[in-house]
């Protein structure tokens, strides 16, 4: 039934993409509604979770209409060999992509955390369709780079989406486990006993369980009062014990956290439970980080997730702390809290302080092991559901089963669970399930994911505007005596994040700036530590081409040589991750 | 480098022109280029079908392919098996040769010799003499240098500038050696007892330096540093998650980023039934054993940057560092054993690792992993009065000796301790004498190049391997008698009632090592003895699981009696199995009654 349905989805969108595909506009008569495009050339409708081939068909119809924005290809395969795909933004004719200040998203790390694709290709798909429409957008794009990878575990975000599953589940990859030890892998995974495509909850009717329907929403268990007789023993998750050890449900898919399988402050998994053999040893997350060590312009990052309405940065352990320096702390501070007002009913966290530690994560391997400013946001919380004013003791809205089921009662009309119902159990016999659907509780409902993916598109859009911006700012020539000359430059940096964090600059992770001067012999080149007093370090090796360590996020450095030569003078500024810049002057 | 790269293409080359010449040859008293190596291999592995089998499980930067050689016949995969890996240092190609000598000796003594046929009966070994083989052919390339790094291409001095300011052999004498330089303001001397040795001065007795000391080579791109950024690389031995730090020389860009590191990690993940690591390097727990650390346990000492924060100290122990305290005695009389079989006496200072490979096989992949310095530079003892023979001073000497090793390493007490041993019966061309060479950088100052031979204080003379060969591979045998090994005893049926019977059976182990080690069961990996009771469609079980993972049992014949209540309609037998790919596996049918 569900394959049926997708299968009809998917031939709608063929029809659609043949019949839009390389017309220029649709006239039409309608009010533009700010935000998505009017008319766009590719169309997609935000309302639904797309599988691995449905993301890459829309990848591929968002590269062909937009050749010079959209670049289409893939970082590396999956354990099943599925493309990892990767879509490149940026205006191709101002400049190489990959050498312009960019940003690298990716969502869906989590396989069961399905909509962070959908955020991230809205992303793609509203840059492509709104360059030349808003000039915000269009002069983002000619400066910098978007690196969207909607899904980095498509193998089992398609089994999330194929095969029977909870909200939860399988969150690993599908690289087979031994979960219990017993040297089998996988051999006893949830069992869909009614096959409606659903994993819910088993109970069996019990005057000595513990466990009562309650009284406004019968569909819903809850405990018991201490002195009030129960109804019902709860089973766990729906499932047999196919392996015949006693134990159900206890050997699934995976099992590994992709999100803990990372090389910085990595832990073995007697201390990270989900950690996996060693480092990168899943060849989804070795190939991001190949992908984003051979492209050293990336000075940000964003990583999505559900669920809980966080803005989360690391670190992810305590005894880390002195990674994210002071300095660079005050830009996730800046961005983080811009993010709370853009995302209502998001916190900005500290993901050790906030939530809980965590080892070998994909946003610390970003801050320490590449220097750039990772956030990881936690899509959809309760707090959507009736929008009430958050308790500020609350962490997390994401546990407030009575509004889940409540709003699913006024709004989903009994769409987002199944009702209880009899089956027949080979180990329990007669026992009944119910609960909620796997799509109900962690991802958005129709009506809300397109808010969901503008929203977060937005924070991510003003987290990649304050990658560095380098320019020349100032530049003065003095002529001094016996021909020589002295320039001397100021350059800016014209966003927030710096160039280098200083954790880089003291670990030497990502190579300094560069900045040159031509147009004669010089005979010294320094960096001034003070430009009122002229206090100064001087580069002896290549004083031509000075090493500048960081350029501050909103700052300035000076730098100043003495020439042998009549100009013209030509400066160069090159930063890996803060673009490039050049100027000329005469005299 | 055009000329490297060629003389890389001969050595691959080569090994087919020589074929047939190589394969009339046993291993013998020499070292074995990359390509003489892959000869021996596949000889041994088309010569020995029924007990070989060689394969590649990776590719090197350099396309040299990284070989493991099995030597278990087809239920190899089926049997406890030893690891062996040769040459994780790779400038101690030794380790590698010695790993190959091993290979030689199971492969010429199978089915001749009972020991060895019975043990490979039992026991699987899969041997990897070369982990590293770009860099160990440094070895025999010119100029020679001890290379421990492949040839992936690293900023080593993170200057924007890649391979850019490598060794030259300013000399050609085809070597690698120092520099010194005279210079007032360096702060090397020439060594008042021995003109060959530099050491340095000591401000606090008036001494005044006289040169500075480098390695041979000119500064290339003029940064005042010399040699600071050669060809490649990642050292294999610095590239595993145990204790890995982060941006140092040599480490990589993170854990398990090369091609060797990983192909070596994902062959051991994939086969299950290793159950001990041994491994030629100096982080040697062999000659100095590890100890349990009693009074800290488990230590939290994960910073990025080394640093211990305050509150670090409030929380849990989290990461082991030290041998897990069940485990440490086993560690010891392996050691004993070693020391008994190989008598190397006193041995060279044991390497705290640093993303070490035979660490990481214990404390990370949880197996027994042993490890020893396959050779250091033998020391020649003074000529004392007779009271030296007395072998209780003697011990006493040693250990005490030992004692002081593990306190400070002394690089210069070391070298003057080489220096006696190439004087009195080391290679004569061991030491390069100081000569002087016109220097570039240097025009109005003596520089002289000499000091020791690339590769001479870890490697031994060639004359020497037949004879350490031997003695590693007793030791070997010894450690491969050693696994696990799982049994069913003591099988007892009583009739409780009309249909029901209990069973009891003890699961015990024959072998030397426990079916687990305290460090396996933390780190998760090894599996545990699995015992199933097979049951047919009219038997059910009262009491007791059908399937059950039991806790370690200890060797020696531990074991750990297990009991089942079993409700049979039609008497019949039952089948009980208990199996684990590291300590073997066990069958009985048990018949009701």
């Amino acid at each position: 039934m569900r394959t049926l349905t997708l299968i009809a989805f998917t031939g709608v969108f063929f029809a659609s993409a043949s019949s839009f595909a390389g017309e220029k506009e649709i006239t039409s008569s309608s009010l533009k509604a700010l935000g998505a495009p009017n008319n766009p050339k590719v169309e997609v409708t935000w309302n639904r979770y797309y599988d691995w081939k449905e993301l890459g068909e829309i990848c591929s119809r968002i590269a062909k209409a937009y050749p010079t924005l959209a670049r289409f290809g893939s970082i590396g395969k999956s354990v099943e060999g599925r493309d990892i795909w990767l879509l490149t933004i940026s205006n191709q004719k101002s400049g190489d992509p990959d050498q312009k200040p960019a940003i690298y998203i990716d969502g869906n790390i989590h396989s069961n955390e399905v909509q962070g694709a959908e955020v991230a290709l809205y992303t793609a798909w509203y840059l492509a369709e709104t360059y030349g429409h808003v000039d915000w957008i269009t002069t983002l794009l000619d400066e910098k780079t978007f690196y969207i990878v909607p899904t980095i575990n498509p193998d089992a975000r398609d089994y999330f989406i194929h095969q029977p599953n909870t909200p939860h589940s399988p969150r690993s990859g599908m690289d087979p486990r031994d979960d219990d030890g017993d040297g089998l892998v996988d051999e006893d995974p949830f069992d869909d006993l009614d096959g409606d495509g659903n994993i819910v909850q088993m109970r069996i009717k019990d005057p000595n369980g513990r466990w009562v329907a309650d009284p406004d929403d019968p569909r819903m268990l809850i405990p018991a009062r201490p002195d009030q007789p129960g109804m019902f023993t709860l089973l766990g998750w729906e499932g047999i014990d196919n392996d015949g050890d006693g134990l159900v449900n206890e050997d699934g898919p995976g099992f590994y956290d992709p999100n803990r399988n990372w090389a910085w402050m990595w832990a073995p998994r007697y201390v990270q439970y989900g950690s996996d053999e060693y480092p990168f040893s899943l060849p989804e997350s070795r190939a991001v980080a190949d992908f984003v060590t051979k492209h050293d312009n990336i000075a940000a990052a964003q990583t999505y997730h559900n669920s809980g309405g966080m803005i989360l940065r690391g670190p992810g352990l305590k005894e880390d702390l002195q990674t994210y320096r002071p300095r660079d702390a005050q830009v996730y501070d800046f961005i983080g809290k811009i993010g709370e007002e853009m995302l209502p009913g998001y916190r900005y966290m500290t993901l050790y302080r906030d939530l809980y530690t965590v080892y070998g994560s994909e946003l610390d391997w970003f801050h320490a092991m590449r220097g750039a400013i990772t956030f990881s946001n936690e899509l959809w919380t309760s707090f959507d559901l009736f929008r009430k004013k958050r308790d500020p003791d609350r962490v997390v809205f994401s546990d407030n089963q009575k509004d889940t089921y409540r709003f699913d009662k006024l709004l989903l009309f009994g769409e987002g669970l199944v009702d209880w119902k009899p089956v027949d159990h080979p180990q329990y016999g007669k026992i009944e399930i119910g609960g909620v659907k796997k799509a109900w509780t962690r991802t958005a409902p129709s009506f809300m994911l397109e808010e969901m993916c503008h929203r977060n598109m937005a924070f991510t859009l003003f987290h990649g505007y304050h990658t560095p911006k380098v320019s020349i700012d100032t530049i003065e020539v003095k002529k001094l005596a016996g021909g020589l000359t002295e320039v001397t430059a100021a350059i800016k940096n014209s966003r927030v994040i710096p160039t280098h964090t200083d954790f880089d600059v003291d670990n030497k992770i990502t190579r300094p700036d560069f900045v040159a001067i031509s147009g004669g012999r010089v005979l010294t080149g320094t960096i001034l530590e003070n430009r009122f007093t002229g206090q100064a370090s001087e580069q002896k090796r290549n004083p031509q081409r000075l090493e500048v360590n960081t350029i501050p996020g909103m700052g300035v450095v000076y730098v100043r040589w003495i020439l042998d030569g009549k100009g013209p003078f030509t400066i160069t500024v090159d930063s890996a991750k803060g673009g490039k810049d050049s100027e000329t002057i005469e005299k | 480098m055009n000329c490297l790269r060629i003389t890389v293409l001969l050595f691959v080359a080569m090994p087919f022109l020589f074929l047939r010449l190589a394969s009339a040859q046993t291993l013998g008293n020499r070292y074995h280029t990359y390509g003489q190596m892959s000869n021996a291999l596949s000889e041994w592995a088309s010569k020995h079908r029924s007990i070989a089998r060689l394969e590649s499980i990776g590719k090197t930067l350099e396309k040299r392919d990284v070989w493991v050689l099995t030597v278990g016949g087809k239920d190899a995969a089926a049997r406890p098996a030893v690891m062996i890996v040769g040459e994780v240092e790779a400038n101690r190609i030794i380790g590698s040769e010695l790993a190959l000598h091993f290979i030689e000796f199971l492969l010429t003594n199978y089915g001749k010799v009972d020991s060895v046929t019975q043990l490979l009966s039992t026991t699987t070994f899969y041997v990897i003499p070369r982990v590293s083989p770009d860099a160990a052919e440094a070895f025999f390339e010119k100029p020679q240098y001890e290379r421990t790094v492949n040839t992936r291409p690293v900023d080593t001095d993170k200057d924007g500038a890649i391979d850019e300011d490598g060794f030259e052999d300013l000399n050609n004498d085809g070597l690698i050696t120092m520099m010194r330089v005279s210079d007032n303001r360096g702060e090397w001397i020439v060594h008042p007892d021995d003109s060959r040795l530099m050491r340095k001065a000591d401000p606090a007795k008036g001494e005044r330096g006289t040169y500075k000391l480098y390695t041979e080579g000119v500064d290339n791109d003029k940064d005042e540093q010399w040699n600071e950024d050669g060809p490649g690389g990642v050292d294999f031995n610095h590239n595993f998650a145990h204790n890995y730090t982060y941006f140092s020389d040599g480490a990589g860009p993170h854990q398990m980023s090369e091609a060797e590191t990983r192909a070596v990690a994902e062959f051991a993940f994939s086969h299950p039934n290793i159950a001990a690591v041994f491994t030629f390097s100096s982080n040697d727990n062999l000659n100095s054993p590890w100890k349990a650390d009693r009074l800290r346990g488990a230590q939290n000492e994960m910073t990025s940057a080394g640093q211990a924060t305050q509150d670090q100290e409030d929380q849990p122990p989290r990461f082991i560092k030290s041998v897990m305290e069940d485990d440490d005695e086993y560690f010891a009389h392996v050691a004993q054993q070693f020391q008994d079989i190989t008598k190397m006496k006193v041995a060279a200072r044991s390497v705290k690792g640093e993303g070490a490979f035979s660490e990481w096989a214990y404390f990370h992949f949880g197996r027994w992993s042993f490890a020893a310095h396959p050779w250091w530079p033998p020391v020649v003892e003074e000529r004392k009065d007779t009271a030296s023979n007395d072998t209780t001073r003697r011990g006493r000497a040693e250990g005490e000796e030992r004692r002081k090793r593990e306190e400070k390493p002394d690089p210069l007490a070391d070298q003057q301790k080489a220096l006696k041993w190439i004087d009195a019966a080391g290679p004569k061309d061991a030491f390069v004498a100081w000569s002087p060479i016109k220097h570039p950088d240097f025009p109005d100052q003596t520089a002289e190049v000499g000091g020791f031979r690339p590769h001479v204080l870890t490697n031994p003379p060639a004359d020497s391997i037949l004879g350490l060969a031997e003695k590693f591979n007793n030791f070997l045998v010894v450690l491969g008698r050693s696994l696990a090994s799982i049994n069913i005893q003591n099988v007892n049926v009583e009739r409780v009632g009309e249909r029901i019977f209990r069973v009891r059976a003890d699961i015990v182990n024959r072998g030397y090592f426990p079916t687990n080690s305290a460090m396996g069961v933390k780190a998760v990996w090894p599996r545990n003895v699995k015992v199933t009771m097979k049951l047919s469609k009219d038997q059910s079980l009262a009491s007791g699981k059908a399937v059950n993972i039991l806790q370690p049992i200890r060797g020696s014949g531990g074991s750990k009696g297990m009991s089942w209540l079993v409700v049979s309609l039609g008497g019949g037998t039952i089948e009980l199995s208990a199996e684990s790919p590291t300590a073997g596996s066990a069958t009985q049918t048990i018949r009701l009654k």
